[in-house]
């Protein structure tokens, strides 16, 4: 454990190394950005009141995506264990979803809603089918492992769900969440670099890019990393914690 | 119990054929046979868990024991049997569990049990349900020689009270000499023997019956040839 945690340290160190000699060979800041220049421009975001407005505005539409998506992924998983029509139906409409561009959805709903809501909606599209693929399989493992015997035994529908379903289903889940709700700030970046949504980090990376602010830009862009990797760990945190009889 | 006419059939491949056969109520009946003889058939069969041609009659309600413990691991052993049971059956857990030796063990999740254990659970879940006939599904198969005996007399121990109907699939002759009353003989899921075993279980586990010779005969083949 202590072992990988060095080497994740080391792939972060060598990141920061690749910079610092990338910087050191194209000696320009408008197209790359020192560190310590970066350093500063997050030091000046982080006084600016209207960062953390951005902030909280783009992490409150990944939530609301998220939580959108993952009761929809939950309720189309349940009813495509209890309906296989239910799961044929819904087959091709999540290859649709994984298959359809970001981008070209995103002009599609900025035509129809509006700046604020497209980021979420394209977000809840990209999102959804990941949730509902993983809740599915996790239902299919715990019912391929358990279900002869919940048959057999006759055991009541509330019990299946509560003492078997729900707890051996969240582990696989949740495991996954962090890096799907990871995956969901990525896109509700890109649909507000699109949308040019007042009061988001997207927004605010639009802006520094119109006005060759490189040191804001690539510092915005390492804060959406770093709270990427935080909602990752917040996945993996939360399994922890809530799943105590795995450990 | 009466099975009429029953057979089950996948394509054209007959997987059971038993024109008639009774299985006595107060008997452990063991059922033997090569892989693929039709053994887990016959006992889906008779669970009604897959459809059939035929009849069966007075098989009342079905309780179970797999081949594997298949026990809830996020569920402590006194939990995994009150997710089978009625509410109502829960006060006997305690005193199950110390018969079948896992007193002061009931908290433990499966993963902190002993493979040995955690088959003792799934034993007194298959005594503990409410049930008129019990059905066996290789149970000690997997188990080691000295596990294996000690839970065949835990069985015999937990089944003599009560004397209910039990159906016993197992590949092992031995088994089945020390377990059962009558051993049925399946091939190709026809019934090529059906032989009652002397005396009441759990026999010797290290003494070797006339039935057992027997049934070793008939398994390979050599009584027909």
């Amino acid at each position: 454990m202590k072992k990988n945690l060095i080497f994740s340290a080391l792939s972060i160190l060598f990141l920061w190394l690749v910079w610092i000699i990338a910087y050191y060979f194209v000696r320009n800041d408008y197209l790359l950005p020192s560190f310590w220049e970066t350093l500063r421009a997050m030091g000046k975001l982080f006084a600016d009141g209207s960062f953390w407005g951005a902030f909280f505005g783009t992490f409150w539409r990944t939530v609301i995506s998220f939580l959108v998506a993952f009761a929809l992924g939950a309720a189309f998983a349940a009813l495509s264990c209890l309906h296989s029509g239910v799961r044929a139906f819904l087959s091709p409409l999540v290859s649709v979803l994984r298959t359809v561009p970001t981008m070209a959805v995103i002009l599609i709903l900025l035509l129809w809603t509006n700046a604020f809501v497209a980021p979420v909606i394209v977000t809840l599209l990209v999102i959804f089918p990941a949730l509902y693929s993983a809740m599915l399989a996790s239902i299919d493992e715990v019912r391929g492992e358990y279900g002869a015997l919940a048959q057999a035994f006759g055991v009541p529908a509330g019990r299946k769900l509560f003492s078997m379903y729900l707890p051996l289903c969240a582990p696989n889940v949740l495991s996954q969440a962090g890096g799907i709700l990871s995956m969901g700030l990525k896109i509700t970046v890109s649909g507000e670099v699109l949308s040019q949504t007042y009061r988001s980090l997207g927004g605010m990376m639009q802006n520094a890019q119109l006005f060759l602010e490189m040191p804001t830009l690539l510092a915005l862009t390492v804060l959406v990393v770093v709270l990427g990797f935080l909602l990752e760990g917040l996945g993996l945190l939360l399994k922890k914690t809530l799943i105590r009889w795995r450990t | 119990m009466i099975l009429r006419s029953v057979k089950k059939t996948y394509g054209e491949k007959v997987a059971l054929d038993v024109p008639q056969l009774e299985i006595e109520p107060d008997k452990i009946t063991a059922v033997l046979g090569e892989s693929g003889a039709g053994k887990t058939t016959l006992l889906n069969v008779i669970a009604g868990a897959l459809p059939f041609e035929g009849s069966i009659e007075g098989v009342g309600k079905v309780s179970y024991l797999f081949q594997s413990p298949t026990l809830l691991p996020n569920l402590t052993a006194e939990d995994n049997l009150k997710f089978v049971l009625p509410k109502e059956e829960w006060e006997k857990i305690p005193s199950m569990l110390e018969k079948v030796g896992l007193a002061g063990r009931g908290k433990s999740r499966p993963r902190e049990l002993s493979g040995g254990e955690r088959q003792r659970v799934a034993i007194a879940r298959a005594f503990l349900y409410p049930h008129d006939v019990l059905l066996m599904d290789e149970p000690f198969s997997s188990l080691d020689l000295s596990l294996k005996k000690n839970l065949l007399s835990l069985t015999a121990e937990l089944w003599r009270p009560e004397r209910k109907t039990v159906v016993f699939v197992t590949h092992d002759v031995h088994e089945a000499a020390i377990l059962a009353h009558r051993a049925l003989v399946l091939k190709e899921g026809v019934i090529l023997r059906d032989l009652p075993i002397a005396g009441e279980p759990a026999r010797d586990f290290f003494s070797r019956s006339a039935e057992e010779d027997t049934l070793v005969r008939a398994l390979t083949g050599e009584e027909f040839s």
